[in-house]
C-alpha cells in the first residue's frame, strides 16, 4: 500500500504518458479500475522516503465532458478521492487548458500543476510569473519537459511535500447565477450525505450547468433528489432571464476569468518563430495531395508490416524448426528420450508453440515502431481529418483506417493497431471488424481451393474474397453502431489538431518495448496452451493400434472430435471429419489448414533430412540468416508492389485430387460451390488463436468470445448461403 | 501576388454573403470571426465549449474548405462540416 495516491490529470496531447512514465519509471502496471471496465495504469514513485501510487486518467479538457472516456476522470477524482491531482499543462497554450486545472481547483482538491513543455514555450518567447499563477489557482505549479525528464524531480517533491486543507477557487459568476449557485450548495450543504460526496459549490455550478453525470450520481443519494429539485426550479428561471444557455454562461465565466489570469502571468518577450507545423499541414492535410499522401503513408506501414517484416519471420521460422528443434532432440538424446513422445510433445508442442509466438515479435516491432512514430509525431490526428467522411458510413474515426488496412496483412498486429483510436467503444468496434480483412494467412487457402476449381478465374475468385470480407465488415459496421455499438448522439467531427513533433526516440523505443512485451505475455501463452492442446489431441489414440504418440491420425483424438463436429458442416458443403479438421486446425493458424488437410488424407509430407550440423555451425547458421533476413527485409523496403497470389500450379498432384474428390463427395456431387462455401468460411471465422489472445488482451474476455461466436455464426451463415443459395440458384 | 489573388477572390465571395452572422462553413480563409451563437444539441455545444469556442470568442479561420480548421489561442481545431455549419459567427473584420 502506498502512503500517498496520485491521480494524474490533463488535457489530450499536452505529453501526459511521457510525464506519468518519467515520473514512475518503468514500474507500472495496467490495472481495471474496480468496478469499470476502463482500464488505468498505475504506477509508483518516491520521494524524500515517501512512496505515492500515479494513477493515469484518461485525457480530457473538461470534467464535465461527455464521451465514457472522459468521464471517468471526473468520476475517479470524486470516488476516489486522490490525495493530489497532478494535472499536466501544455504551456505554450495556456488558456484552454487551465479551463481543467481551474474546474480542478474549483472541486476543491489538492493539485500540483506541471507546466509541460517548458522547452517549447521558452522558444515561443513565453515567460511565466509562476508564483502569482499558484497563488491566484491555489496550487504548485512547476515547469517541466517530460521527455527530457527536466522538473520531473521537483514535481516529485512538490506532491509529497504540501501539506494543509486546499483552499477551492471560487470564481465570480456574475450576479445572476451567483444567486443560483448559493442556493443550490446550501441545499447541498443541508444534506449530510450528499455534502459528503461532493464538493458543494463545485456541484453547484456544475448542476446548474447541467452535467449529466452529476444528476445522475446525487438522484441516488439520499437528500439527492432535494437538490436536483431546487436545481431544476433554478434551471427554468436562469434560462428566461439568462438569454443564453446556463452551461455556455458557465464555459463563458471561466474562461474569461482565465484569460484575465493568463494575461497577468504569461508575457510574450518576442515574436515567436515561424511555425514549420503549419508549413507542413498546409502539404498533409491540402485540399488534394492530402489523400494521396495518407494513402501513401499507410501503404508503408503495410508494406513495413508483411513484407519487411516477413523476411524476419522467415528467419525466427528456420531457426525454431531447425537449430532449436535439433538442440532440444540432441538433449533428449543425453536423457535417454529421443525419440519417444517426450520429444514429440516439446518438439511439435512447445517449440512449435514458441515459434508460432515468436514469429510475430518481428511484425509487430515493426507495427509499433511505425505506430509510434504516426502517433508521437502527430500524423495520427491528421489521418483522422482526412479519413473522416469515409469511415463516418460504417461509424468509426478516421484514423481506424489504418487498422483495417494492416489487417490484410495480419490480424494479430491490426487488433493491437486499434489502440491509437481514442474511445474505448470505437476501440471495440474496430478491433471486431478488423479480422474480417482477409489476412495474408488465409490467402493459401483461397489460391489452393480455387486453382482446383476455378482454374481459369482464380484472380476474380480469390480478390472477391478480400471484397467479400470488406462488404461483411461495412455491413456489421453499420449494424453494430446502430445497435449495440451505438453512440449515445452523433457528434459531428470536432478535435484539436496538435501541432507536429519530432517524433521522440525514447517514447517509441518504450512504446515497441512494452506493447511487444505484452503481446508475449497475453497472446502468447494463448498460443502456446493451443499449440500444446492440439499436439496431444493428435497424439492421444483413440481405437487403432498406436500407442500415446504414435498414432495414426485418423485414429487419434483429433479425428474423433473432427468427427463430432463435422455434422455442423454437413448442410455448408463440406461435412467430411477431414474437412472439419482442417477448419478446426485453423482456429490455431491459418497457415496449418493446408498441411493439415494433406495429414488427414493421409498424404505425409516429406519428412526433414535429419542433418547433422554442429552447434557451432548451428550458430553461424543463425547469424547468417539473420544478416540475410534483414538483407532481404532492406531490399523489401523499396518495393511497392501488389498482393502477391503466388503460383497457383506447383501443387502436389495427390493432395489436389484428394481435395477435389473430398468436396464432391461431402457436397453430392457439388464440388465448386462447396469449396466457394469453404472459402467463404475461413474468409469469416476466427483468424487464429493469436488474434484471439490479442483481442482478449486489448479488449478483454468478454469481447473475445463475442467474437469467437460472432464471427463462427457468421461464417456459418455466409458459407451456407453461398452453398445452399447457388444449389437453389442451379449453380455448380 | 499571393496577396493580391487571394484579395481579389475574398472580395468576390465575400458579395454573395448576406451581411451580418453566418455559419463557420461560409467563412473564408485566413478571415478573422467572432462566435454569436452555436445552433446545435448540448453534445456539441459543451464539446465546443471544452475547447475554448464559446459565443464571443474570436478565432481565425486556417482552412475554409472541407474541414473547417481554425485557430484559437494559437492552437488548431478541426470541425467538420456538419459542426462548422451549427456555428455561427460574423465576421470581426467588418466593424474595425
Amino acid at each position: 500500500m502506498s502512503d500517498l495516491t496520485a491521480a494524474l490529470a490533463g488535457n489530450p496531447n499536452t505529453g501526459k504518458s511521457s510525464l506519468f512514465n518519467a515520473l514512475t519509471g518503468g514500474a507500472q502496471h495496467v490495472g481495471n479500475w474496480p468496478g469499470k471496465t476502463v482500464q488505468l495504469r498505475r504506477g509508483v514513485f518516491r520521494s524524500e522516503g515517501i512512496e505515492v501510487e500515479v494513477v493515469d486518467l484518461p485525457g480530457t479538457y473538461s470534467l464535465a465532458a461527455l464521451s465514457a472516456d472522459e468521464r471517468m476522470a471526473a468520476g475517479f477524482l470524486l470516488d476516489e478521492a486522490p490525495d493530489t491531482v497532478i494535472t499536466v499543462v501544455d504551456s505554450a497554450n495556456l488558456e484552454r487548458n487551465l479551463y481543467l486545472v481551474v474546474q480542478i481547483a474549483e472541486m476543491g482538491l489538492r493539485q500540483v500543476v506541471a507546466l509541460n513543455m517548458a522547452d517549447v514555450a521558452e522558444r515561443r518567447g513565453l515567460v511565466f510569473d509562476l508564483t502569482r499563477l499558484e497563488e491566484a489557482l491555489g496550487v504548485g505549479v512547476v515547469l517541466t519537459v517530460a521527455r527530457r525528464k527536466k522538473g520531473v524531480d521537483d514535481l516529485r517533491r512538490l506532491v509529497v511535500s504540501a501539506s494543509g486543507e486546499p483552499v477551492p477557487v471560487a470564481i465570480d459568476y456574475g450576479a445572476g447565477l451567483e444567486a443560483a449557485v448559493r442556493a443550490i450548495a446550501e441545499s447541498i450543504e443541508a444534506s449530510p450525505v450528499v455534502s459528503a460526496a461532493v464538493p458543494a459549490r463545485w456541484a453547484a455550478v456544475e448542476l446548474l450547468a447541467g452535467h449529466e453525470s452529476l444528476v445522475e450520481r446525487l438522484g441516488s443519494l439520499e437528500g439527492g433528489e432535494a437538490v436536483l429539485r431546487i436545481v431544476e426550479e433554478r434551471r427554468g428561471v436562469l434560462e428566461e432571464t439568462l438569454g443564453e444557455d446556463i452551461d455556455l454562461a458557465v464555459a463563458d465565466r471561466r474562461y474569461r476569468w482565465i484569460h484575465e489570469l493568463v494575461g497577468s502571468v504569461v508575457v510574450e518577450t518576442e515574436k515567436r518563430p515561424r511555425d514549420w507545423s503549419e508549413r507542413i499541414d498546409r502539404v498533409v492535410l491540402h485540399r488534394f495531395f492530402g489523400l494521396p499522401i495518407f494513402f501513401f503513408t499507410m501503404w508503408v506501414v503495410f508494406k513495413l508490416t508483411t513484407e519487411v517484416a516477413a523476411a524476419y519471420l522467415n528467419w525466427v521460422d528456420v531457426v525454431v524448426s531447425g537449430p532449436l528443434s535439433r538442440w532440444t532432440i540432441a538433449l533428449l538424446g543425453l536423457v535417454g528420450l529421443d525419440g519417444t513422445w517426450v520429444e514429440g510433445l516439446l518438439v511439435d508442442g512447445v517449440l512449435a508453440g514458441v515459434g508460432g509466438v515468436a514469429v510475430f515479435i518481428p511484425v509487430l516491432v515493426l507495427l509499433y515502431f511505425a505506430l509510434g512514430l504516426l502517433e508521437d509525431s502527430g500524423y495520427m490526428a491528421r489521418a483522422a481529418f482526412v479519413m473522416h467522411r469515409a469511415m463516418a458510413a460504417i461509424g468509426l474515426p478516421g484514423n481506424a483506417f489504418l487498422p483495417m488496412l494492416v489487417g490484410f496483412g495480419c490480424t494479430v498486429p491490426a487488433v493491437y493497431a486499434t489502440r491509437t483510436l481514442h474511445s474505448s467503444r470505437d476501440r471495440i468496434l474496430t478491433g471486431l471488424l478488423v479480422p474480417f480483412m482477409s489476412c495474408g494467412a488465409r490467402l493459401p487457402i483461397y489460391v489452393l481451393m480455387a486453382s482446383i476449381f476455378f482454374p481459369r478465374s482464380l484472380g476474380t475468385v480469390v480478390f472477391s474474397m478480400y471484397l467479400l470480407g470488406i462488404a461483411v465488415a461495412v455491413v456489421l459496421g453499420a449494424i453494430l453502431s446502430r445497435t449495440v455499438l451505438r453512440q449515445p448522439e452523433r457528434v459531428p467531427l470536432v478535435m484539436e489538431l496538435p501541432a507536429l513533433r519530432w517524433p521522440d526516440r525514447r517514447t517509441i523505443h518504450r512504446f515497441v518495448r512494452q506493447r511487444t512485451l505484452v503481446f508475449v505475455k497475453v497472446a502468447g501463452t494463448l498460443i502456446l496452451a493451443a499449440s500444446v492442446v492440439v499436439w496431444l489431441l493428435l497424439a492421444i489414440p483413440l481405437g487403432g493400434d498406436g500407442g500415446f504418440g504414435e498414432v495414426d491420425i485418423e485414429d487419434s483424438a483429433f479425428a474423433a472430435g473432427s468427427r463430432v463436429i463435422a455434422p455442423a458442416f454437413d448442410p455448408l458443403g463440406f461435412g467430411a471429419w477431414e474437412q472439419a479438421g482442417s477448419l478446426a486446425s485453423g482456429f490455431v493458424a491459418k497457415e496449418i489448414v493446408v498441411s493439415t488437410l494433406s495429414e488427414t488424407y493421409g498424404l505425409t509430407t516429406a519428412a526433414e533430412a535429419a542433418e547433422d550440423q554442429s552447434v557451432l555451425e548451428d550458430l553461424g547458421e543463425i547469424g547468417m540468416g539473420f544478416l540475410e533476413a534483414t538483407g532481404d527485409a532492406l531490399r523489401a523496403i523499396p518495393s511497392v508492389t501488389g498482393i502477391d497470389l503466388g503460383d497457383g500450379g506447383e501443387r502436389p498432384a495427390d493432395l489436389v485430387l484428394a481435395v477435389r474428390e473430398g468436396l464432391e463427395q461431402s457436397s453430392n456431387g457439388h464440388g465448386p460451390l462447396a469449396a466457394l462455401a469453404f472459402m467463404v468460411f475461413v474468409l469469416l471465422y476466427t483468424p487464429c488463436v493469436a488474434a484471439v489472445g490479442a483481442i482478449r488482451s486489448e479488449l478483454g474476455s468478454r469481447w473475445m468470445w463475442t467474437s469467437i461466436l460472432g464471427q463462427t455464426v457468421v461464417a456459418w451463415v455466409g458459407a451456407f448461403a453461398v452453398f445452399q443459395g447457388g444449389r437453389l440458384l442451379g449453380f455448380g | 501576388m499571393r496577396g493580391e489573388r487571394r484579395g481579389h477572390r475574398h472580395r468576390r465571395r465575400r458579395q454573395r454573403r448576406p451581411r451580418g452572422s453566418f455559419p463557420l462553413s461560409a467563412a473564408f480563409a485566413q478571415e478573422r470571426v467572432r462566435l454569436v451563437g452555436i445552433r446545435a444539441g448540448r453534445r456539441l455545444v459543451r464539446r465546443l465549449a471544452d475547447l475554448g469556442l464559446t459565443p464571443g470568442t474570436e478565432v481565425t479561420v486556417w482552412r475554409a474548405s472541407g474541414p473547417v480548421v481554425v485557430v484559437l489561442h494559437r492552437c488548431r481545431i478541426v470541425l467538420g462540416r456538419g459542426a462548422a455549419h451549427a456555428v455561427i459567427v460574423e465576421s470581426s473584420e467588418e466593424d474595425t
